[in-house]
């Protein structure tokens, strides 16, 4: 018992841990050798946070919404796949699965250049849906390898047996498959909202900054010497995943409640 | 990983661009007073100063609204990045745009300007262009013609940083710095060019340790590099086992060399803004104590620009954007070191007798170094070419040199 609760300190230190020291950097004025806190501390960043806070809700809001478009839409893509995949034996199908996987595991550089070229001619680029689009397609395999796990612990029988007694295609989804894969897809999207959420890269090519996104908001700060501003921002994109992550969790309890 | 790339991805558009004058839709200033009325006007800048940001995000928005009836939307974007995202959209042949103003000078322009992003000439269609600019001051950036694709924005010119309770007396001279870092291992280091700091020390020293910088102005001179060069390499491998960790790393860019002179490792930092020091002492970064300095041989100074993009699809607001940022006022209020600190590009004899009076009367905070001392240390900066050529000679004899 003892020892459990050691490893739970542990854990916490491992994780709260640097954002303590994010907390001290965002109020500290000067900080140098030998000090272990901050040698004078001062509130510039809220005072920042004060006078740019539209600035900084406009690129907050941006990102959380294509990033939740992009989980949407990656449920779109993988649902159908998965469901094939998990249900199928064929040959060839584990190469088909890894291609499936591929824009997980290859350098962004080599497709983004090329969609870049595409979605200007396609006037996507410069646009929320472009950049939604573009990290849809970065981040499905993640929801698509969830869902193959979600749909496997699906036994055939149940959908079979839902046909049975007259259900449509739609039904089934709608009633058995989705509240059955409802923790497969809460996985999925927690990882790809935290992709699209966190990505810099693509959201600067394709929204070439009039797509407003809070990672191109911080980055130049974490690029130069003011860590006061760069710990703080950082601490404000912690709070939106861990939020929405909350609201996830409280609304999925109820609904299992509701249904057991 | 991602620099390389974007630099592969330039070469490659830059081979694939071919080089014609595109179709501009001209505009008289008047014309475009007019028609930017209600509109939005997009700055692409570098973002990293909440200084700088601030300023944009109050001074000049608001000016801009109440005097012209324009929004401003800041886009911070770093300039090799958007001067990239504009040969891509030229390559897809898209007319409109997103960029409309940005800020840019030396290489990127120089690229920019060759692939025909810009629009342009436009400098001399602004009136506080023509009023207040001596035009013979703002010819060159970086030893390119900027034939009125550019209009100046702000100068800058490279100090030293110390902290006046640590060190005393600063070495005066490039031969007393060496001594000085000698006097003290691992006091000192600077940022591995091609960092724009880093890069811009080199070539102090370049000037410094071969006899100045007159020699370099015509253009790029081979036999002359080869011949003068070794002795800024034979300078720096030998203070190199004295420097931050024995030389054998450097800081990467010069942000992380400013933390380096925050937490107090090294005992100097560099800047290529001279009123960089006044504007950290104002933040509560730096103590009161620290102050800046310049070597007898001479800082380098630059001016920096804005340009309008070829694709602008604001065209008029660009207009209105980039010559109010010329006019006196601006000039006057971005001078203020709790502002931004940046010296002015205007000409001081063509401004009125009560915005020179309140030029002269500006606060430049105690860590900027006056005025005529800058003047009379400053030293141009060195084409193009050579720079290029130093930056990648640099890794070659003292970075990889054992």
């Amino acid at each position: 018992m003892k020892n459990h609760k050691l490893k739970v300190i542990l854990l916490w230190m491992i994780f709260l841990f640097p954002l303590l020291v994010l907390v001290l950097y965002s109020f500290s004025g000067q900080w140098a050798f030998p000090s272990l806190l901050p040698d004078t501390i001062n509130f510039r960043t809220f005072i920042y946070f004060k006078e740019n806070a539209s600035q900084i809700f406009i690129h907050i809001s941006s990102s959380f919404l294509y990033s939740i478009v992009a989980v949407i839409l990656s449920v779109v893509y993988s649902l159908l796949p998965a469901e094939f995949l998990s249900r199928r034996e064929f040959a060839g199908k584990k190469i088909i699965e890894s291609l499936l996987l591929a824009p997980a595991v290859l350098p962004v550089m080599t497709f983004s250049i090329g969609v870049h070229l595409m979605f200007i001619r396609l006037g996507l680029a410069d646009s929320h849906l472009g950049v939604a689009l573009i990290l849809s397609v970065y981040s499905y395999p993640y929801m698509l390898r969830a869902l193959i796990s979600g749909y496997k612990t699906i036994h055939p029988d149940a959908v079979v047996c839902a046909r049975n007694l007259g259900a449509g295609p739609l039904q089934i989804l709608w009633e058995i498959e989705i509240p059955m894969l409802l923790p497969a897809l809460t996985a999925g999207s927690s990882i790809v909202f935290l992709v699209a959420f966190s990505d810099y890269f693509l959201v600067f090519l394709i929204g070439g900054g009039s797509v407003p996104s809070y990672s191109g908001y911080l980055f130049p700060f974490l690029n130069s010497t003011d860590w006061s501003l760069a710990s703080g921002l950082t601490l404000l994109f912690i709070i939106v995943p861990v939020l929405l992550f909350a609201v996830l969790d409280v609304t999925l309890i109820r609904f299992y409640r509701k249904w057991l | 990983m991602k620099k390389v790339g974007f630099v592969l991805l330039a070469v490659f558009l830059l081979l694939s661009c071919q080089q014609k004058a595109p179709e501009q839709q001209s505009l008289s200033y008047d014309q475009a007073l007019e028609k930017s009325r209600g509109t939005t006007v997009n700055f692409y800048m570098w973002g990293g100063s909440a200084t700088i940001n601030k300023w944009i995000n109050s001074y000049v928005t608001n000016r801009l609204k109440e005097v012209y009836d324009l929004t401003l939307n800041m886009v911070p974007m770093d300039a090799s990045v958007f001067v990239n995202k504009l040969l891509t959209e030229k390559q897809a042949g898209k007319k409109n745009g997103t960029v409309d103003v940005m800020w840019i000078n030396g290489e990127n322009f120089k690229n920019a300007r060759e692939a025909g992003l810009l629009y342009g000439p436009v400098a001399d269609k602004l009136p506080n262009f023509n009023k207040y600019v001596d035009p013979a001051t703002v010819a060159f950036d970086f030893g390119f013609p900027v034939e009125n694709y550019e209009m100046p924005y702000g100068r800058a010119q490279f100090v030293f940083i110390h902290d006046s309770a640590k060190i005393i007396s600063p070495p005066e001279s490039f031969a007393a710095l060496k001594q000085w870092i000698i006097n003290h291992p691992g006091k000192f280091t600077y940022p591995q060019p091609p960092d724009f700091t880093g890069s811009a020390f080199i070539r102090q020293l370049f000037y410094a340790t071969t006899g100045g910088h007159e020699q370099y102005m015509k253009g790029f001179d081979e036999k002359l590099y080869l011949e003068k060069s070794p002795q800024l390499w034979a300078y720096l491998t030998e203070i190199k086992p004295y420097l931050w960790q024995k030389g054998e790393v450097y800081p990467k860019d010069i942000a992380a060399l400013g933390l380096l002179f925050e937490r107090g490792e090294v005992d100097m930092n560099m800047s290529y803004h001279q009123a960089y020091a006044s504007g950290k002492i104002i933040e509560g970064k730096y103590p009161h104590s620290v102050r800046t300095f310049v070597m007898k041989e001479g800082a380098i100074y630059n001016t920096h620009f804005t340009a309008i993009a070829h694709n602008a699809p604001n065209l008029a607001g660009a207009m209105v954007l980039a010559d109010f940022l010329m006019s006196p006022e601006a000039q006057l209020s971005k001078n203020a070191p709790e502002n931004w600190g940046d010296f002015t590009v205007l000409d001081m004899e063509k401004l009125e007798g009560s915005i020179q009076q309140a030029f002269g009367a500006l606060d430049l905070g105690k860590a900027t170094l006056p005025l005529d001392v800058l003047n009379r240390h400053g030293v141009p900066e060195i084409p193009a070419a050579y720079l290029t050529r130093l930056e990648n000679d640099w890794a070659r004899f003292v970075l990889e040199k054992k």
